[in-house]
């Protein structure tokens, strides 16, 4: 009966033992790093004093400290209470203390004494910790492009700063995706400029599509006269994370080229309609229109809108600028049912008074001191040396639009399946309205608001029980 | 590995921990002729799930509360059935299918839980029982919605889980004690688990169903039934479910009466 007891005794420990050891989480694989924390880094002692590189990044009130192994408890807490520190806990496994410093101390000034304590093995102040940044595309002038990263840094060569988070989100939205080689964003402007080292085809990638077409001169050689087509198709999709140049909003979206404007930037709407049709039976799936011209009260141009429905019927999302001229929304942008019309914001976040308005505007997106390409032909007409390589700033809403046809381009790459309205709607739901205490809601100015990639791609935390 | 290696030991010691000398012998769950036992049940398990051929993972974490009836038609067979109540919580849970993604992190989802059990004894050497047993248990689970938050317009998101698990296997039983005996079991163990996610904000709409399978197959359970009294008995039981690069946990708890 006694062994019984014991038996049953044990059997039961056995499964409280289990039971109570459930932490599940043990048995399992370790979450992605992103979602990790990370040691900061730790710079290395002067004189046994940390360095302190502008802001505090330790806790200033205590220091962490492993004394040699062979020191008893008691002489630990005599140490301790020698430098009048305040033991606040002890780290098991690996014999460290975290030490509260006296008042009238500095952390620097107890890292140093207790650093000539030979009975202490090593001694650092408690430093902070981050969790870790989203990584950012290689290419060297990332740093410029403040409209899809924006963390104050100077990004112009006079100096200028933008708002922290100012910005379109696309570190954010790449973690999800980085776009599709097979989403064809159709950029209808005045060509391309083949030899772009950002966009030129290689025997790895093919950037520029091969079915580009010149309405002007009524061949198939796109090649670009002006720079504005270069500088759009740029932002749109330049090749990113290569070390070199910028990165484009979908990096691996290919640039179908159509050229409807000529060398003076000025086109008219019969190449217009025919690039669009072009476009929507030749693979295109976004079409980028930074372009535009105004109608009178009773004029219309119903053979445009035709176009702009056909490519909607076979599945295009159409993207246009509102316009520069600080008045009401250019055509195509102002065809409401057909188009995204883009308003412009800059790196603070504010509407810049050259950005047209109007009911029919959707959305806004960084279009003022924009860095993006410019045609390989045109770097003799530059003299500082931020302008030997083939790159500049430019202004204006076409920027704007060409920002939107990407993230159109990267929400196409991992929802083939949506409708163009079901895209210009999840573009449009997911802007941050940037004028909320003014203007709450849809207004004329942004529209819903300045894009947010990360909102419209990154999944939705549903947290909240209705 | 050292946890296996534990776990196996601990588990042949409470099997082999009683012996010959034991005068006492007797099944205390098994007796001839009908038998009812109506009971109570508590389990809570964690099960690893993935979709789209392994290529995100999930954790299902489910408490049940149920009230089973175990009917033992004769000596060694008995089927029993269960019905109550189930927490699901899934973690991490990815709908990419909807117009905006969402992800599932919203704690437990109640709902209802069926089930039905057989057991069969095969045949018995010295205080040794060898036999077979299996359980099907289905949840249904309720819809709950969500409100889709850090867009400029309003939305909501309503999910509805459920889950049907099925496990089948040998198991091996010692009932050389007085009022204890313990089992050893190997389960095939699988659990097919499906979450339809519908989505509405403003003009938008969706509904994405997502078919979830179990990283973990075999289960080894083990499992104490303490004879308190004639009529009333509590079992423990322990599943462990290992798989390629880590293992599932499950427990379960019964408190049960004969008539």
């Amino acid at each position: 009966m006694k062994k019984s007891k014991i038996a049953l005794l044990v059997s039961i420990l056995f499964i409280f033992f289990l039971s109570s050891s459930f932490d599940f989480p043990r048995f399992r694989k370790q979450k992605p790093d992103h979602i990790r924390m990370h040691r900061y880094q730790i710079y290395p002692f002067n004189n046994g004093q940390p360095h302190i590189i502008g802001e505090r990044h330790y806790a200033p009130d205590r220091v962490l400290v492993k004394f040699n192994p062979t020191l008893s408890t008691q002489t630990i807490e005599t140490t301790i209470n020698a430098y009048q520190a305040k033991e606040i806990k002890r780290i098991p496994k690996l014999d460290t203390y975290l030490l509260e410093i006296p008042a009238n101390s500095t952390v620097e000034e107890t890292v140093y004494a207790l650093r000539l304590n030979p009975d202490v093995a090593h001694v650092s102040p408690d430093y902070k910790t981050f969790v870790t940044a989203v990584p950012k595309p290689r290419d060297n002038l990332f740093f410029r492009q403040y409209y899809l990263y924006n963390e104050g840094q100077e990004f112009h060569i006079f100096g200028l700063r933008g708002k922290n988070r100012a910005d379109i989100k696309a570190l954010e939205a790449w973690e999800e995706t980085k776009g599709d080689e097979q989403v064809v964003i159709a950029v209808i402007d005045s060509g391309i400029d083949f030899e772009h080292p950002d966009l030129a085809n290689t025997d790895e990638v093919e950037k520029i599509s091969p079915n580009g077409y010149d309405f002007v001169n009524g061949d198939n050689d796109p090649s670009d006269d002006h720079g504005h087509g270069t500088f759009v198709s740029g932002l749109i999709a330049a090749k990113s994370n290569n070390g070199e140049g910028i990165a484009g909003v979908s990096w691996h979206s290919q640039i179908l080229p159509l050229k409807a404007v000529e060398s003076d930037g000025t086109g008219y709407v019969s190449w217009l309609v025919e690039a669009i049709r072009y476009a929507a039976d030749n693979g295109a799936d976004v079409i980028s229109m930074s372009l535009g011209f105004s109608l009178g009260p009773n004029e219309e141009v119903p053979s445009l809108e035709e176009a702009l429905s056909y490519a909607k019927s076979k599945g295009l999302v159409v993207v246009a600028a509102a316009g520069n001229e600080g008045s009401s929304v250019l055509y195509p942008a102002a065809y409401d049912e057909y188009c995204i019309a883009v308003a412009a914001t800059d790196y603070n976040d504010s509407r810049p008074a050259w950005s047209n308005f109007g009911p029919e505007v959707d959305v806004a997106a960084p279009g003022a001191t924009i860095w993006s390409l410019v045609p390989t032909w045109l770097e003799e007409l530059y003299l500082d040396d931020y302008t030997l390589d083939p790159y500049g700033w430019g202004d204006g809403t076409s920027a704007s639009a060409a920002i939107v046809s990407g993230c159109v381009a990267l929400i196409m790459s991992i929802k083939p399946w949506l409708e163009p309205d079901e895209i210009m709607d999840i573009i449009r739901y997911s802007a941050d309205d940037l004028n909320v205490s003014e203007y709450p809601g849809k207004d004329e100015f942004i529209g819903y608001g300045r894009i947010n990639l990360e909102k419209a791609l990154v999944p939705i935390k549903l947290i909240t029980s209705k | 590995m050292k946890k296996y290696f534990t776990f196996i030991l601990a588990a042949l010691f409470c099997l082999c921990l009683p012996n010959e000398s034991f005068p006492q012998q007797q099944d205390v769950s098994f007796s001839s002729g009908l038998r009812i036992k109506p009971g109570a049940q508590f389990e809570y398990f964690n099960r690893t799930m993935t979709w789209d051929d392994e290529k995100y993972t999930t954790d299902l974490k489910a408490t049940l509360f149920a009230l089973n009836l175990e009917i033992e038609i004769n000596e060694g067979f008995s089927i029993s059935g269960l019905a109550g109540y189930v927490l699901s919580d899934y973690d991490a849970l990815i709908f990419r299918q909807l117009p905006f993604s969402v992800e599932l992190d919203a704690g437990y989802i109640g709902g209802y839980i069926f089930g039905a059990e057989i057991r069969k004894s095969l045949f018995h050497v010295s205080s040794f029982e060898f036999g077979l047993s299996g359980q099907f248990l289905y949840h249904m689970g309720k819809e709950k919605t969500w409100n889709v938050l850090g867009l400029n317009v309003t939305g909501t998101a309503t999910g509805k889980p459920t889950w049907r698990r099925a496990y089948a296997g040998p198991y091996i039983k010692f009932s050389g004690l007085e009022s204890l005996s313990s089992y050893l079991a190997v389960y095939y163990n699988k659990l097919w688990g499906r979450f339809e996610m519908k989505q509405t904000i403003q003009t938008l709409e969706g509904t994405e169903e997502k078919e979830l399978l179990p990283k973990s197959l075999i289960d080894i359970t083990i499992g104490t039934i303490l004879t308190l009294s004639d009529y009333f008995f509590l079992t423990g039981e322990v599943h462990v479910l290992p798989y390629s690069d880590g293992m599932d946990l499950g427990f379960v708890a019964i408190a049960a009466f004969s008539f």
